[in-house]
């Protein structure tokens, strides 16, 4: 069950008002403070952000992976297929996850089991989620290994993940993420641990898949805006817990809105300008308990002024499909 | 006599083997040959980048110049020689014993990447600038405060901070009090291993400006090491890239940068992602596979399991850096030819 944007795109996944928070040292930290944004059908979206912006927390409350205690997700809801996933049970949770939405992480070697062969974790996924016998679910698994570039996968079924390299192991982990055939796959810095001829491998392939699996979308989460250029038709900008900034990945690059987007592409160091002294951004990202009242990103924007500390802007869409939290752009809606 | 014109440091066929244990004697199974054989000299005042993946070897390079290998691994077996230009003439640092080395650890000082764990959290900002003072040299105390005020200010921390414990900052004001104490001495060289690699990209700029600054100030000579190579381009004199403890090229920023000849250098190069989103990816090298692992390092040219244009050759001679014009040296002797067209 989906609904349509004005563009006609489907939203296969909306977020609504979601707050997570994690009670540190007798305090509330608002990891997540009120996002909202859909997720469409058959589409590559990018999710940037520093440490602390909460868009890891964000796909994690989706998943419902919060630890709790110390988190909770607060309120909101996450309406998919027409269900709010928050309002799932515990066991129809773990129905949706693995074969609806599925996850990747950053370390591959700690995401999968030293004591059981690659065979036994990607056909568990399978087993979990249908009914079917052993050798279907052998044959599923090689198909989706060989998918994903594993060479000899047959041979390899018997594994153990200690014998794969860094990036075979983040082809089993995709390998094990895409074995249901999910409508959406959130991956949380699938290359930040990988070398940069390995990464290429891994994107370019996440890019095929994307592009092979009708209907299917995936949301990359990363800090590295290079990657997102790279792979992602559509950037959301989180900074302290907020949704900055919503564009088309050109868009974006273009023409960022929102000072913090800017500032983050200025201090990307460009050929054009080595040597010469990066624009960065002044200070640092504040630790979670410590984000200003009025606009999160206040204590540390360029184009500052009083009201900004006061009052939190509102995120405006200020064209079609393009949102932004920002006084300085209210009026461009 | 000027010593402008002879390099800062001369190393000359290093080679770093770790010895591998195994067995249920843990004896010797084998060596990981992390450096093996490599040249090149140090200019006064360049920054030298150096790049590679994980298992290349730039971090054990950077290492073997400040003379650290033999303290974090006694068994390490070392080869080559690494010269230091100093005022009573060239010292082989490479061996030098631990109570020499000191008279020159001065000299050498580093910045790590890591700015959580490389500062003792049991001491004062005061206290962990002060240390190399204390070690190196024989001023007195208010002239070590005053010196640790003065590096605090020069590299953007307020004073009161001198007092505060490491947990108190964060990772990019952290990397800041590393590179004061890196500057407490008065260095010359600078081996700054993934410096800004674990910082937000909004701080890894500021980190940046900051050790352009410095280097101009102070006249610095950078050993840079990092992965990331568009931040190796953009403060780099010359690059440096390495491929499973060898250097497969070397030349100036803009050569190796803009015109690789090496074919790793060439893949490695294509596969760095831009930030724009209109780059075209489609003339990409990709390469097949992981690097080998340098306890079996592959006969001949190390590169040449993956190598797009590899032949027989390969597999017998190990190819060494030559000219390859306008003093761009590169490790192959096939560099300038095409890969097979894809069929």
């Amino acid at each position: 069950m989906t609904s349509s944007t004005q563009d006609g795109a489907q939203k296969v996944l909306e977020v609504r008002n979601l707050h997570t928070c994690f009670d540190i040292e007798g305090e509330t930290a608002w990891a997540v403070a009120g996002v909202d944004f859909d997720v469409h059908a058959s589409e590559f979206l990018g999710i940037v952000g520093e440490s602390g912006s909460g868009k890891s927390v964000t796909a994690l409350s989706i998943l419902r992976l919060i630890p709790d205690p110390p988190g909770r997700i607060a309120q909101g809801s996450i309406l998919f297929q027409g269900r709010d996933l928050l309002k799932l049970s515990y066991a129809d949770m773990r129905k949706v996850r693995g074969r609806e939405i599925a996850m990747i992480f950053q370390e591959p070697m700690t995401s999968l089991n030293p004591v059981f062969t690659i065979g036994m974790q990607v056909t568990e996924m399978l087993r979990h989620h249908e009914r079917i016998s052993k050798e279907v679910a052998d044959e599923r698994a090689i198909e989706v290994l060989e998918r994903v570039g594993i060479p000899d996968a047959h041979k390899r079924m018997g594994d153990y993940p200690h014998q794969f390299s860094g990036g075979m192991r983040q082809r089993v982990m995709i390998a094990m993420a895409l074995v249901c055939d999910p409508a959406i796959l959130f991956a949380d810095e699938p290359t930040t641990a990988l070398d940069v001829t390995i990464q290429a491998q891994i994107l370019d392939l996440m890019k095929d898949l994307q592009a092979r699996r009708q209907g299917a979308a995936i949301v990359l989460i990363t800090h590295d805006l290079a990657v997102v250029a790279e792979t992602c038709q559509r950037v959301i900008v989180m900074y302290g817990g907020r949704i900055q900034e919503v564009a088309g990945i050109e868009q974006l690059f273009d023409q960022p809105l929102h000072p913090y987007t800017r500032g983050l592409l200025d201090s990307i160091p460009h050929e054009q300008n080595k040597g010469a002294p990066l624009r960065a951004i002044p200070g640092n990202v504040p630790g979670i308990l410590h984000f200003p009242s009025g606009c999160k990103f206040c204590s540390r924007c360029p184009d500052v002024f009083e009201r900004c500390k006061v009052e939190e802007p509102e995120l405006i869409e200020v064209r079609p499909g393009r949102m932004v939290r920002c006084h300085l752009t209210e009026d461009l809606a | 006599m000027s010593r402008d014109g002879r390099p800062l440091v001369s190393v000359r066929d290093l080679k770093v083997h770790f010895p591998v244990y195994g067995g249920v004697l843990r004896h010797k199974i084998g060596s990981v040959k992390a450096v093996d054989g490599v040249s090149f000299d140090l200019r006064r005042g360049e920054v030298l980048g150096l790049v590679g993946e994980s298992g290349s070897g730039k971090t054990t390079v950077g290492r073997a110049i400040a003379n650290l290998l033999r303290a974090m691994s006694p068994d390490v077996h070392l080869e080559g020689s690494i010269l230091l230009d100093t005022q009573d003439g060239p010292v082989d640092l490479n061996g030098l014993r631990r109570r020499d080395m000191n008279r020159h650890r001065a000299v050498i000082q580093l910045i790590f990447q890591d700015p959580y764990s490389s500062l003792n959290p049991r001491m004062t900002v005061q206290g962990l600038i002060e240390r190399p003072l204390k070690l190196h040299t024989t001023l007195s105390r208010q002239e070590r405060e005053e010196r640790v005020l003065g590096l605090l200010d020069r590299v953007g921390l307020q004073p009161e901070y001198a007092n505060r414990y490491p947990h108190e900052f964060s990772g990019g004001q952290r990397q800041r009090i590393g590179i004061a104490r890196a500057l407490a001495t008065r260095p010359v060289l600078i081996i700054a291993d993934e410096p800004v690699s674990a910082l937000d990209v909004s701080v890894q700029a500021q980190v940046i400006n900051l050790m352009q600054e410095l280097r101009a100030d102070f006249g610095l000579t950078y050993v840079f090491v990092a992965h990331d190579l568009s931040v190796v381009y953009h403060i780099s004199d010359r690059i440096a890239v390495m491929y499973l403890g060898n250097i497969v090229e070397l030349g100036t920023a803009e050569q190796v940068y803009k015109h690789p000849r090496h074919p790793y250098s060439k893949a490695l190069l294509s596969s760095v992602p831009m930030p724009d989103p209109r780059h075209d990816t489609s003339g990409r090298i990709r390469l097949e596979g992981d690097i080998p692992t340098p306890l079996a390092k592959p006969s001949g040219c190390g590169f040449r399991t993956r190598c797009p244009i590899a032949r027989a050759e390969c597999a017998r001679d190990a190819p060494f850096l030559e000219d390859v014009g306008d003093g761009q040296l590169v490790a192959c002797p096939y560099a300038d030819e095409e890969p097979p067209a894809a069929s």
